[in-house]
């Protein structure tokens, strides 16, 4: 169960990886095309603006999601690192409890809003505003998944804290 | 009583390590349970969304990339040689060239952090090597990484401006003559205690060949931040467009100049760029949950209030403001705090007839100041980590440092013609 758990995690977050980096690819692209077009064919693209937003909040989305993998976000650890062991077990579960909420809660909220999205087309590329809002449900799934599997691999090597430096680098 | 509330939450989760982002979001919904209710929940999913589909915010992933790529073409190792040349024969050469550097690399990474790790990795353990202390080293690394979110093109400033709806051109002139000033203090404390502690200095001479491969490699770098900075402030491009220009820039400076970036880099580069956008992305979304509750509260307009009394004494309002900054600079990131308290002091600084370039700059310098403020500026710990020195060490010797700039930030703050000069001479301001 926990190999399964493991290799399907593990298949999340690469996949993840070459979303973004995909994801960034065409985002470059697109303003460098909108670039050209609007300054050398002196045609300006009227869905450029709206393709870069969505598909960089996307982006940025999938990189937060995939930065829970490593408790990678930006922290005062210091003090926490100084508080005695059990006052350090008492904050991680609490931590890990609120982090786990506020996933939870964007998985909650963010599927309504991106259903709500649909009867609604944005005006420059005619889509549903379903596939911007999308963004926000996708993402904390796979930021609560990884937050899970964070969790477990703490239990498992019954340390709570720092375990940048025992994960396997994907 | 909800506001003293939701603040205690902010500090003490803060304090004790939670992530930054999750830090404001939990304390906004904090207040939606004190106020609302779960009906305000809907908002949490609207804020973090809103906050990240920003046409002004498409640059930053952008300038990220750039600095990242020129990072890997070897620009540290260029701007290195050529900051030894020109400050190599002071007092405590190596430390100066470390200012300089810095300085220098400022105009291309725009972060205090990764200023930190390219001219850290490179100074520290060649100044330890030349018999300079640990502590120093770390010190001065810390001390003037700091220049980095000052020195035009800077992240910092282009988040500011996209807050307060302040020119991103005015405010890029308005940085040079602060930053110039951060610089030239630090290399003034460099210089005394170099003399004063007797730090060696460079003896060998550099050949003039030597000297002119040196600046034909660090100029190739140095057209970047020139494009950025001339392309925006004269109106050529949006600051979008001037960040992916830089990005082709830097990738073709890397490829084909340099050669130093193969396939597997350029991948790790945009990767790596992404996952540093998206953290600095998720505390913009996640602060945008909490200003709601401040805006709730009015916060604005109460300190408006509070500060009624004092307007004819700007002066004094400018020195509680300063005070307020650079204690919340100590605790809070730089993006957060100025998606938190831009839009609060905002109203209270027009009120009190100070003008929003001014104060842009005044605020800019005092959050970052909190960076290398002890005990918990995040500089401190990113040069402690990296130079194996405790942090009390490096406090010791980072105390001068920190005076010149707090000297720096006092000129800034009572003689407005240091950061309006510049902006006034481009036309940006009347």
């Amino acid at each position: 169960m926990i190999r399964f758990w493991t290799v399907f995690v593990d298949f999340l977050n690469v996949l993840t990886k070459w979303v973004i980096l995909l994801g960034f690819s065409v985002l470059v692209a697109l303003v460098l095309m909108q670039i050209v077009w609007r300054y050398i064919l002196e045609w300006p693209l009227p869905w450029s603006d709206e393709a870069i937003r969505y598909l960089l909040v996307w982006v940025t989305l999938l990189a937060i999601a995939r930065a829970f993998r490593n408790d990678e976000h930006l922290r005062l650890g210091a003090l926490f690192y100084k508080c005695a062991k059990p006052i350090r077990n008492f904050l991680w579960i609490l931590f890990n409890f609120l982090t786990l909420s506020f996933q939870t809660l964007l998985i909650i909220y963010g599927i309504p809003n991106a259903i709500l999205g649909n009867f609604t087309n944005s005006p420059g590329l005619d889509i549903s505003l379903f596939v911007p809002y999308l963004s926000v449900p996708v993402a904390a799934g796979i930021m609560l998944i990884n937050q899970i599997d964070y969790t477990l691999f703490n239990f498992r090597v019954k340390e709570f804290g720092d375990i940048r430096k025992k994960r396997k680098v994907l | 009583m909800n506001l003293v509330i939701v603040c205690t939450t902010l500090l003490l989760l803060l304090f004790f390590g939670f992530p930054v982002a999750l830090t404001m979001g939990v304390s906004g919904i904090v207040y939606f349970l004190l106020t609302g209710g779960i009906d305000y929940f809907p908002m949490i999913v609207n804020r973090i969304y809103g906050g990240m589909d920003s046409f002004v915010l498409i640059c930053i992933p952008f300038f990220i990339l750039a600095g990242d790529m020129m990072n890997r073409s070897g620009i540290t190792e260029r701007l290195v040689n050529l900051s030894n040349l020109i400050v190599g024969r002071l007092p405590g050469s190596l430390a100066q060239a470390n200012i300089v550097a810095s300085g220098i690399f400022a105009s291309i990474s725009g972060s205090a952090l990764g200023d930190v790790a390219a001219i850290g990795s490179v100074f520290i353990p060649a100044m330890k090597k030349q018999g300079f202390s640990g502590r120093f080293s770390a010190a001065v690394t810390g001390a003037s990484a700091i220049v980095s979110p000052i020195i035009p093109p800077s992240l910092i400033i282009i988040l500011y401006a996209a807050v307060m709806d302040t020119s991103i051109g005015a405010m890029f002139v308005a940085a040079i003559i602060p930053g110039f000033l951060m610089v030239v203090g630090d290399m003034v404390m460099v210089h005394i205690l170099s003399v004063k502690r007797n730090y060696p200095r460079r003896i060998d001479p550099i050949s003039g060949r030597d000297a002119a491969k040196c600046i034909r490699d660090a100029t190739i770098a140095l057209v970047m931040p020139l494009i950025i900075v001339a392309g925006i402030v004269f109106g050529a491009f949006t600051p979008t467009e001037a960040a992916a220009v830089a990005v082709l820039y830097a990738f073709v400076v890397g490829v084909v100049f340099f050669r130093k970036m193969n396939f597997r880099e350029i991948l790790n580069s945009i990767f790596d760029s992404a996952m540093s956008s998206g953290k600095l992305f998720f505390i913009i979304a996640c602060v945008g949950i909490l200003s709601w509750a401040f805006a709730m509260e009015e916060v604005p307009q109460q300190i408006v209030a509070l500060f009624s009394g004092l307007m004819d004494r700007p002066w004094l309002i400018l020195l509680l403001t300063n005070l307020f900054l650079l204690f919340m600079g100590m605790w809070l990131d730089l993006t957060a705090n100025i998606f938190l308290f831009a839009p609060i002091l905002g109203p209270l600084i027009i009120a009190a007839g100070i003008d929003p370039i001014h104060f842009s700059m005044i605020f800019l310098l005092n959050v970052n100041l909190g960076n290398i403020t002890p005990p918990l500026g995040i500089v401190l710990f990113a040069t402690s980590e990296l130079s194996l020195e405790s942090v009390p060490d490096i406090v010791k010797d980072i105390w001068p440092f920190w005076i010149s700039k707090a000297v720096v930030l006092a000129l800034v703050t009572y003689m407005p013609w240091i950061s309006m000069v510049l902006p006034k001479m481009m036309g940006f301001a009347g």
